[in-house]
């Protein structure tokens, strides 16, 4: 009887192991109905935990998100490899950006009610404010860039437009007139961007 | 090389789609120019940077469509909203503290406007006389007038007071308030022996609030030697008891001399702390050793635990003045000698108790007259 359970038990955990390695192996494909379910899944934990501690809904969903774009991006690094279930990374990279947050609010009172186990994440060893400060400069380069360049540079790099578009949507008068003017930008923003990083890395 | 051309070429690059002689070129003059490949580096990195953002911002663009999906989690129980649960958290030592400083606000106006009307009431009269009303013996005892009047012809008692013997003879020292209205009195001992006389006021003065009592009974065939003397001073701090009929039986109580004045700074009486009650009136006070120093007749009804007693040299005073301006027959005689000094207190009690009565007193009605 006993063998049964137990080997009932086995199943079960082999069965669950099973989903999540094959969502963390869709996730590292892109796959974006494995990100809606790992989206879906773990969010009334951490909107809990935030709630708890001194925070809103609508902080839950910003950390939240930040959380997943850093798993998503960190299983889309072929190298990395995930040490613990979903829910803990996710409740542990919430956790530590929190206590950031809070701290920069002056309102983090030494203690932080937890329930779930968590990594400690000392050390920022997910590169997580090596990213945040890439990003923050790259920000403040775009900011100080100024328009048309700004719009420019996004609908081409970010949003992914063809320079045709780019033209017709800005007026340039043709397609080789914006890649010229694009250059011109990136050239300036390049200039911006490693004058802000590079204070930063000091 | 325009920069634009520049520019081109490396990202033609960096998306691998250069070839052949174009990529041999690009990759060598990379190895000769560190300023070159420096600036390739530059530009890939950038364009990572760039692509993190598309891919960031792609990604928060689904996440906020999965997240409708989610808004059934949101807490909108009230006492369970962020905004509500924050807000508490954070003031809650305040509202706390808010809350108590109202609550003992409300109780301190409340307690401010009882004890107003307190004052209001008593502005004239601070201390209440300490003779017993018998208010629900009178309602009852009206019910039974008809009765009471044929069988004893005595009136309904008015209320009850305490009074002892200063002299063996047959007098007795009560408080004037106490007598004062009396038509007819009564002094009542429930002790060794019942002993129940008629008594008349004999003589009474309002100045120091005493009279005296004379036994004007067929039966009455004289007291044993007074067991206790007059001391006409007491000092501060002493302790004292006294013996009397705030009720139907013989009460004991004990306290200290807390004041050489009385209400107001009467110097006529001592403040003392002993328990008293209404039907304490007339009743003697005594020192340790059992002299006669007092007879209590009031108590401050705003301060618990202080009550007055005439001093015992008034009594004196009163007695030697009705000896030099009164015709009387039988000479009252203040006893001289304390013979219970030595004993402990029970003892004392014993020997006292049979020399302090209870006073009922009867005022005249218009009922009787009727009949």
């Amino acid at each position: 009887m006993s063998k049964f359970l137990l080997s009932i038990k086995a199943q079960m955990n082999e069965a669950l192991q099973h989903s999540e390695a094959d969502i963390i192996s869709a996730l590292r494909q892109g796959d974006s109905k494995a990100l809606e379910i790992i989206y879906k899944q773990h969010y009334p934990a951490i909107l809990h935990f935030i709630v708890q501690n001194n925070g809103t809904d609508q902080d839950a969903k910003d950390l939240y998100q930040e959380a997943v774009i850093i798993l998503y991006e960190k299983l889309r690094q072929e190298h990395f490899l995930l040490t613990c279930q979903i829910k803990t990374f996710l409740y542990s990279v919430c956790r530590k950006l929190w206590l950031k947050r809070l701290r920069e609010k002056g309102k983090y009172f030494g203690k932080l009610e937890d329930f779930e186990s968590f990594l400690p994440l000392e050390e920022d060893e997910l590169g997580i404010e090596e990213n945040e400060q890439k990003l923050g400069s790259m920000a403040i380069a775009m900011e100080q860039l100024g328009e048309p360049c700004r719009t420019l540079l996004i609908d081409f790099y970010v949003r992914g437009l063809s320079m045709q578009d780019i033209a017709e949507k800005m007026g340039y008068t043709n397609a080789d007139n914006a890649k010229n003017q694009k250059y011109k930008c990136l050239v300036r923003l390049k200039k911006l961007f490693f004058e802000k990083y590079k204070k930063f890395e000091l | 090389m325009t920069l634009q051309q520049k520019y081109e070429w490396i990202e033609k690059y960096l998306a691998g789609k250069l070839e052949g002689n174009d990529l041999n070129d690009f990759e060598t003059k990379m190895q000769n120019e560190p300023a070159f490949a420096q600036e390739v580096e530059e530009h890939k990195f950038l364009l990572e940077i760039l692509a993190q953002m598309a891919q960031r911002e792609q990604l928060k663009a689904q996440m906020n469509l999965f997240h409708k999906d989610l808004d059934k989690y949101k807490a909108w129980v009230f006492y369970k909203h962020p905004i509500i649960q924050n807000f508490w958290k954070k003031h809650f030592a305040t509202i706390a503290v808010a809350a108590s400083v109202a609550i003992l606000t409300a109780i301190g106006v409340l307690w401010n406007v009882k004890n107003l009307n307190q004052l209001k009431n008593n502005q004239t009269a601070y201390f209440r006389s300490l003779k017993k009303d018998i208010d629900d013996v009178k309602k009852r005892q009206s019910n039974l007038e008809a009765k009471t009047e044929k069988e004893n012809n005595t009136q309904p008692i008015d209320h009850t007071a305490t009074a002892f013997v200063i002299s063996a003879n047959g007098y007795l020292l009560t408080n004037y308030h106490a007598v004062k209205d009396a038509h007819v009195i009564f002094a009542e001992s429930k002790q060794d022996s019942l002993q129940r006389y008629q008594v008349k006021v004999f003589y009474k003065d309002e100045r120091t609030d005493l009279a005296v009592l004379k036994i004007e009974d067929s039966t009455f065939q004289g007291f044993k030697i007074l067991p206790y003397a007059l001391r006409l001073e007491a000092d501060l701090g002493e302790e004292v008891f006294t013996l009397a009929y705030p009720r139907e039986d013989i009460v004991y109580g004990k306290g200290e001399i807390s004041a050489r004045t009385g209400f107001e700074g009467d110097s006529l009486e001592y403040q003392i702390s002993v328990p008293v009650n209404p039907g304490n009136s007339g009743a003697p006070l005594f020192d340790e050793k059992g002299f006669l120093i007092g007879v209590i007749n009031r108590k401050h009804t705003l301060q618990e635990g202080a009550a007055f007693a005439i001093k015992a040299k008034y009594i004196k005073a009163l007695i030697d003045s009705i000896a030099t301006t009164q015709k009387i027959e039988k000479q009252i005689i203040l006893p001289q000698r304390n013979l219970i000094a030595t004993l402990k207190r029970p003892q004392q009690i014993k020997f006292l108790q049979n020399y302090i009565f209870e006073l009922k007193v009867h005022k005249a009605t218009q009922i009787t007259a009727n009949k």
